[in-house]
């Protein structure tokens, strides 16, 4: 983990509500890892008070060969509505780069990522990576976006310049696929016959995420979700983003030894820890409903 | 990692019952983990002592998930002593912590009386503990929890248990949930304490005006922390400060030097720091050097010069 203080280079806005903004930050852009997240001292105060974290949309090369990262926030609470404040040359607290990623299914051909609203920058560094892979012919990338309406859809275009299929849903048919990402998706495996050799990852809100467990446990795929939760501190130390799973699933994915995942006595669940057990899980752990 | 400039001839050395400690500044049980998680940013060796995460007989699973809810200048939080249990804490935690020249005390919870005295038993067996500071104040425990704290009577039976099991320090933490703090902070002292840490959570809660639930899911209620819980805590220390004899710890929204000089003019001898250790890993050392500047630019030699020195 790395606390560094970081001078904003760019803070723009992409869509009404949605911002991107970029940060020096070499020390993070050297090892951050697709799926992992920055925790955010916005502004030296007590209210808002704790840090706010946010997923690494993407790392480049600021000028003169400085190495940056890329954040893309929706404006949802006072902390972010200063943030789309700040601009060229104010500094940022930050901490990172903090969780387990997605982790590249390699055994599989195609790889869908599936993303909605702000859950879609959480997706792009393995979009780059797996980008880069389909266009050695390694293996095929599908990319479904989806929003609410056309005006919350973002991050079409730096979607779109993957060597990928980029298809879009938006919920009222204003755009692309009228309905839920998650009946696109359906459609898609059914008519591409995909459903043995493909794999997803996604990045969305809970709804979403429940809408995908059937169609994941009908045609057995697996799937990496990026979950989200009020988090104090980021490190592992609070306790407070617990997220229930079930032990089962758990035991046949990770060392739960290494993890900080603790399960109940004589029981089937327990509890994982988002900021450093996730904030990536694989679908099958997660109980949505406690 | 810097270390704390080993300034000219400031003594910020304070001693709690058995533990001298080499300056006033501790984390407040469950925002610190077990002190591992903030290796990458201080070196323990620099705090007064370490508390741990309230541990209890068995591993605990804790609270429902939606923990916790940011306030304004604080948290609504309910964790509900999540914990390894007393065994893994010793097997796992611990010797980690022993590396360190750091007294590490160990936040205890219980059900009963007799488990409070049946963990305190077994902490006192293990090498690498120096205090044991009792949880009677938990605001997200249903059973035991701050039942313990809000009974003068059985505020003094534990205490009296949990001396009677172990020689180490013991340091029971009062809940601010009560009429008059001052009946508790006797108690722990007749029945023995050796110091007094206070105070826990606030019993709060907030509601989701749309879902018309708890923001808290099915926790309903939570503990408020954070800074907007300074000024209630300043002013318990400050009356317990001056009805019991044994050395009290401030505990309660402390974010920065001044927060820490404010409870140790009330009368503390010694300060926890919570939920901004979330915010600010180094805030810790940053307290500890700025005490230490305040006393060179006030020419005092001594932190105990000040201590309760507020003038009333």
């Amino acid at each position: 983990m790395i606390r560094e203080k970081s001078i904003i280079q760019g803070n723009e806005q992409l869509a009404p509500g949605f911002w991107k903004m970029r940060l020096v930050a070499p020390e993070i852009a050297a090892t951050v890892k697709p799926g992992q997240f920055i925790n955010v001292k916005i502004a030296q105060c007590k209210a808002p008070l704790f840090r706010r974290p946010f997923t690494v949309f993407r790392c480049l090369d600021l000028d003169k060969d400085r190495p940056g990262i890329e954040v893309v926030y929706e404006v949802v609470g006072r902390g972010t509505r200063m943030m789309s404040a700040m601009g060229k040359g104010d500094e940022l607290d930050i901490i990172g780069p903090l969780g387990r990623g997605f982790k590249r299914r390699d055994d599989k051909r195609v790889h869908i990522l599936v993303g909605s609203g702000v859950g879609l920058p959480a997706l792009f560094m393995l979009g780059e990576e797996l980008s880069l892979a389909a266009g050695r012919g390694e293996l095929e990338l599908v990319i479904m976006l989806d929003a609410k309406t056309k005006e919350r859809l973002i991050l079409e275009e730096e979607f779109g310049s993957l060597n990928g299929k980029t298809l879009v849903s938006i919920h009222d048919g204003a755009y692309g696929y009228h309905g839920y990402v998650t009946e696109m998706l359906r459609a898609y495996i059914a008519e591409e016959d995909i459903a043995a050799d493909c794999a997803i990852y996604a990045c969305g809100p809970e709804l979403m995420f429940k809408a995908l467990v059937p169609i994941c446990s009908q045609y057995n795929i697996p799937a990496q979700i990026c979950m989200e939760r009020n988090m104090g501190c980021g490190i592992g130390a609070c306790l407070s983003c617990v997220c229930r799973v079930d032990k089962k699933a758990v035991m046949k994915h990770r060392d739960v030894r290494s993890s900080h995942v603790q399960f109940e006595d004589a029981g089937s669940s327990g509890y994982a820890l988002v900021c450093c057990d996730g904030p990536v899980f694989n679908i099958d752990e997660v109980i949505f409903d406690e | 990692m810097n270390k704390v400039s080993s300034g000219a001839a400031v003594d910020l050395s304070v001693t709690l019952g058995k533990m001298k400690l080499k300056n006033p500044v501790m984390p407040a049980s469950g925002t610190f983990g077990y002190g591992r998680e903030f290796a990458d940013f201080i070196n323990l060796d620099d705090l007064g002592a370490v508390i741990v995460k309230g541990t209890t007989l068995r591993p605990r699973l804790g609270s429902f998930q939606h923990r916790l809810l940011e306030i304004p200048g604080g948290s609504l939080c309910s964790i509900g002593i999540q914990n390894v249990g007393v065994d893994s804490f010793i097997a796992d935690k611990l010797p980690y912590l022993r590396q360190f020249n750091v007294p590490v005390i160990v936040n205890i919870a219980g059900e009963s009386v007799e488990e409070f005295a049946r963990v305190t038993e077994i902490l006192s067996k293990a090498e690498g503990v120096a205090g044991i500071e009792i949880n009677i104040s938990c605001p997200n425990v249903k059973k035991g929890g701050m039942h313990f704290g809000v009974d003068p009577d059985a505020t003094f039976a534990v205490v009296r248990a949990v001396k009677g099991a172990t020689d180490l320090t013991v340091m029971p933490k009062l809940t601010p949930n009560v009429t008059d703090v001052t009946v508790f902070a006797r108690a722990c002292e007749e029945a023995g304490a050796d110091a007094i840490s206070l105070i826990n959570g606030l019993v709060g809660m907030a509601i989701d005006v749309d879902s018309r639930r708890s923001k808290l899911g099915k926790n309903l209620t939570g503990g408020v922390t954070g800074p907007c819980l300074k000024p209630i805590a300043l002013r318990m220390v400050w009356q317990v400060a001056q009805v019991v004899g044994i050395p009290v710890v401030g505990v309660g929204g402390i974010a920065c030097p001044e927060d820490a000089l404010e409870f140790i003019l009330a009368g503390a001898s010694a300060v926890e720091v919570g939920t901004y250790n979330l915010v600010n890993p180094r805030v810790m050392i940053e307290i500890i050097e700025g005490i230490r500047d305040y006393l060179i630019k006030k020419g005092v030699s001594d932190l105990a010069a000040i201590r309760g020195s507020f003038e009333s």
